[in-house]
C-alpha cells in the first residue's frame, strides 16, 4: 500500500483526508507545515504527496520544489485558477478544488499512482488473491474465470475498500459508462461475484446507496 | 491577475464600448442635421438670389441692376448676365438654361481645395441661374464642433467605466472572502458526511467526524455573523452615541473572562455595536494569540484605545498585512474576515487602527481616533 504524506494546515480537512486514505489501506502521515512536511520527507520515503497550495509559513509549490521526485497533488481553493495553471507548469500530477468530494480524492491518488506504477499491484483476503497487473484472480490458489466487466466491478469495489460506490459511480468507474439508466445491470453483476468468489459477506449491499466491499465485515 | 478579475474588466469594457457606440449614434443625426443646415441655407440664398436676378432681368435696365441687388454686382458677359456676389465665398452666375440642366439640383463639388455647394436654377425667363456657395470653413467648424462632442464623449465613457469597474471591485471583494472563508467549513462538512454515510467507521471515528461537522457549522455561523456586521457598517446604519468607556469595558469583562482594563478615558462618541464587534475582534485575537489563562490588557487614554497581549505576535510580514487596510483585504491571506472589517469599523468611526508586533513577545493594536 502506498505511504501518503499530507500537508494541510486545516487539521479538520487534514484528518478528512488521512481518514480516507486510512479507509482504503494507505498510510497516511499528516503534516500541518512546510517545515515538518520536510523533515517527514527527509525521514522516509513517500509515494505521494498531497498538499494544501496556501500554507501559514509557506506554499505548497515551496515545499513541492523541494520534494520534486514524488507525484504530487494540489489541494486548491475555488477561484484560484492562476495557480493551478502555476501547479502544471511545475509539474503537478493532479490538483483537486476545495471543496471536494472524497471519493473524487480517492480516485485522483488511486489514478496518480497507477501513473507512477505506485499503486497496489496485488490484494489478498481470505484465500482471495487479485493481481491487478496481470488481471487475474485466484480463488484458494485455483484461478476463476471472470468476465472483464466483473472483474473491473471487483477492482473499483476493492481500491474503494470500506467506502460505498453508489451504482452510478461503480458503472462509471468500472465501465466507464455514465448514462443513467439500468443500473441494475451492476446488481447482476455484484450477485455474480459474490457467487464466483464467495464474497457474500464482503460485498454489502448498502441500503439506498450502493455496495461497499468490507475488509473488516 | 485573477482570472474573475479580468472578467470584470471585460464586463466593464464592454458596457464602455455600448455606451460609446450609443453615444456616437446620438451624435450621428447632429452631424448630419448640421451639414442639412448648411445645405438649407444655400438653398435659401440661392432662391433669394434668383428671385432677385428674375426681377432685374425682367423690368429694370442693366445698368441700374447694381442699385437694386445690394452687396451684388451684375455684369454682362457675352450675352448672358453674370451676377458676383461681393461676398467673396458666394458666386452667381445667370446664363440661358441648357436643355440638359435638371433645375433645382443641388451639388456639392470640390474646387481647389474648397467645398462648395452648387445649385442650377431656371428662371421665368428661360435664364438659368448658377449659384455656389464656399462652405468650407463652416463645414470645418462642424466638423471641429463633432470631434469635439466624440472626444468628451470618449473621456466621459472611459471615465465611467473606470469608475464602475472600480464600484464593481469593491462590491465583489467581501464576496470574494466570503466565498474563501467558506471553502475550509464546506470541504469538511461535505467530507465528514460522506463519511458517515458511506463508510463503515469505528465509534471514535463517528465522533470526530460529528464533532468536526458541528464545530465547522459554528464556523460557517461566525461567518455569517462577521458579514452581516460589514453589511450594517457598509449600508450606513451607524449611529453614533456617547458610550461610556468603563461600561464598554465591563461588557468586554463578560465576554473574554482574562480581559484587564486601564481606562483612562471617560466618553467616546461611536456606534455601540459596531464599537463592541471591533473591540470584542480586537481582543478575541489577542486572546487567541496568548497562552491560556494569560491575561489581555485593555488600556484607553483620551484618544487611543490599546490592546495589549504577551502572545505569539506576529512575524514582519504578517504584521505588513494585518497594518494595511486595503492588503488585509487580500484574500490570500489568512486573516479571516475579522482584519478588514476592524479597518472597515475604524475607519467608520473617523479611526485608524494599527498593529504593533514582535514574535514571540506579544502585539499590540491600536485605535486612534483621529477625528476627535
Amino acid at each position: 500500500m502506498a505511504r501518503i504524506l499530507i500537508l494541510e494546515d486545516e487539521k479538520a480537512i487534514n484528518d478528512l483526508v488521512a481518514l480516507n486514505l486510512g479507509m482504503i489501506g494507505h498510510t497516511a502521515v499528516q503534516t500541518f507545515t512546510g517545515r515538518e512536511a520536510l523533515k517527514a520527507a527527509a525521514e522516509t520515503p513517500f509515494d505521494l504527496l498531497i498538499l494544501d497550495v496556501m500554507l501559514p509559513d509557506t506554499n505548497g509549490f515551496a515545499v513541492y520544489e523541494k520534494l520534486r521526485d514524488i507525484p504530487a497533488i494540489f489541494l486548491t481553493a475555488l477561484g484560484e485558477t492562476a495557480d493551478k495553471v502555476k501547479g502544471f507548469e511545475r509539474g503537478a500530477d493532479d490538483y483537486i478544488v476545495k471543496p471536494f468530494e472524497m471519493t473524487e480524492l480517492l480516485l485522483r491518488v488511486e489514478a496518480v499512482l497507477r501513473r507512477t506504477h505506485r499503486s497496489e499491484s496485488r490484494y489478498r483476503i481470505d484465500g482471495l488473491e487479485v493481481d491487478f497487473e496481470a488481471k487475474t484472480v485466484l480463488k484458494d490458489g485455483i484461478p476463476v474465470d471472470l468476465t472483464l466487466q466483473e472483474y473491473a466491478l471487483l477492482e473499483v469495489l476493492i481500491k474503494n475498500r470500506n467506502i460505498a460506490l453508489s451504482r452510478q459511480r461503480l458503472m462509471r468507474e468500472a465501465w466507464d459508462v455514465s448514462f443513467l439508466g439500468e443500473s441494475r445491470t451492476i446488481d447482476v453483476h455484484i450477485q455474480r461475484l459474490r457467487k464466483k468468489l464467495g464474497l457474500d459477506d464482503r460485498i454489502k449491499t448498502i441500503y439506498r446507496l450502493g455496495y461497499r466491499f468490507e475488509e473488516t465485515p | 491577475m485573477k482570472l474573475r478579475q479580468k472578467s470584470y474588466f471585460l464586463t466593464v469594457l464592454l458596457i464602455g464600448a455600448v455606451l460609446f457606440l450609443s453615444t456616437l449614434f446620438l451624435l450621428l443625426p447632429n452631424v448630419r442635421s448640421a451639414v442639412s443646415s448648411i445645405e438649407a441655407r444655400a438653398l435659401g440664398e440661392e432662391k433669394a438670389l434668383a428671385l432677385a436676378v428674375e426681377g432685374l432681368s425682367e423690368n429694370i435696365p442693366k445698368e441700374d441692376r447694381r442699385k437694386y441687388v445690394r452687396g451684388f454686382a451684375v455684369y454682362d458677359s457675352g450675352g448672358s448676365t453674370f451676377a458676383v456676389g461681393l461676398d467673396e465665398e458666394t458666386w452667381i452666375a445667370t446664363e440661358p438654361l441648357p436643355p440638359e440642366t435638371e433645375p433645382g439640383r443641388v451639388r456639392w463639388l470640390n474646387r481647389n481645395g474648397r467645398t462648395v455647394i452648387a445649385i442650377a436654377d431656371a428662371l421665368s425667363d428661360g435664364v438659368w441661374v448658377r449659384y455656389g456657395l464656399d462652405v468650407t470653413d463652416e463645414l470645418k467648424r462642424a466638423e471641429r464642433q463633432a470631434t469635439g462632442t466624440l472626444l468628451l464623449c470618449t473621456c466621459l465613457t472611459g471615465g465611467i467605466a473606470v469608475a464602475l469597474y472600480f464600484m464593481l471591485e469593491r462590491l465583489n471583494r467581501p464576496v470574494e472572502r466570503l466565498a474563501h472563508e467558506l471553502r475550509t467549513p464546506l470541504t469538511v462538512i461535505r467530507g465528514y458526511g460522506e463519511l458517515l454515510e458511506r463508510a463503515k467507521l469505528t465509534p471514535e471515528q463517528q465522533h470526530m467526524a460529528a464533532s468536526y461537522i458541528v464545530s465547522e457549522s459554528e464556523r460557517l455561523g461566525e461567518i455569517s455573523q462577521k458579514l452581516l456586521t460589514l453589511a450594517d457598517a457598509r449600508k450606513s446604519a451607524f449611529k453614533p452615541e456617547r458610550i461610556r468607556l468603563s461600561e464598554l469595558a465591563e461588557h468586554l469583562k463578560q465576554t473574554y473572562p482574562t480581559l484587564e482594563t486601564e481606562i483612562g478615558w471617560d466618553e467616546l462618541t461611536a456606534d455601540r455595536a459596531l464599537m463592541l464587534s471591533l473591540l470584542g475582534n480586537l481582543i478575541g485575537n489577542a486572546v487567541k494569540a496568548s497562552a491560556p489563562g494569560r491575561p489581555v490588557l485593555m488600556k484607553a487614554a483620551p484618544g487611543t484605545i490599546e490592546i495589549v497581549d504577551e502572545g505569539a505576535g506576529m512575524t514582519e510580514e504578517q504584521l505588513h498585512y494585518v497594518n494595511d487596510p486595503a492588503r488585509a483585504k487580500n484574500p490570500s491571506i489568512r486573516s479571516g474576515l475579522g482584519v478588514p472589517l476592524c479597518h472597515e469599523i475604524a475607519a467608520l468611526h473617523g479611526a485608524t487602527l494599527t498593529y504593533a508586533s514582535k514574535a514571540g513577545e506579544g502585539t499590540t493594536a491600536t485605535v486612534h481616533f483621529t477625528s476627535l
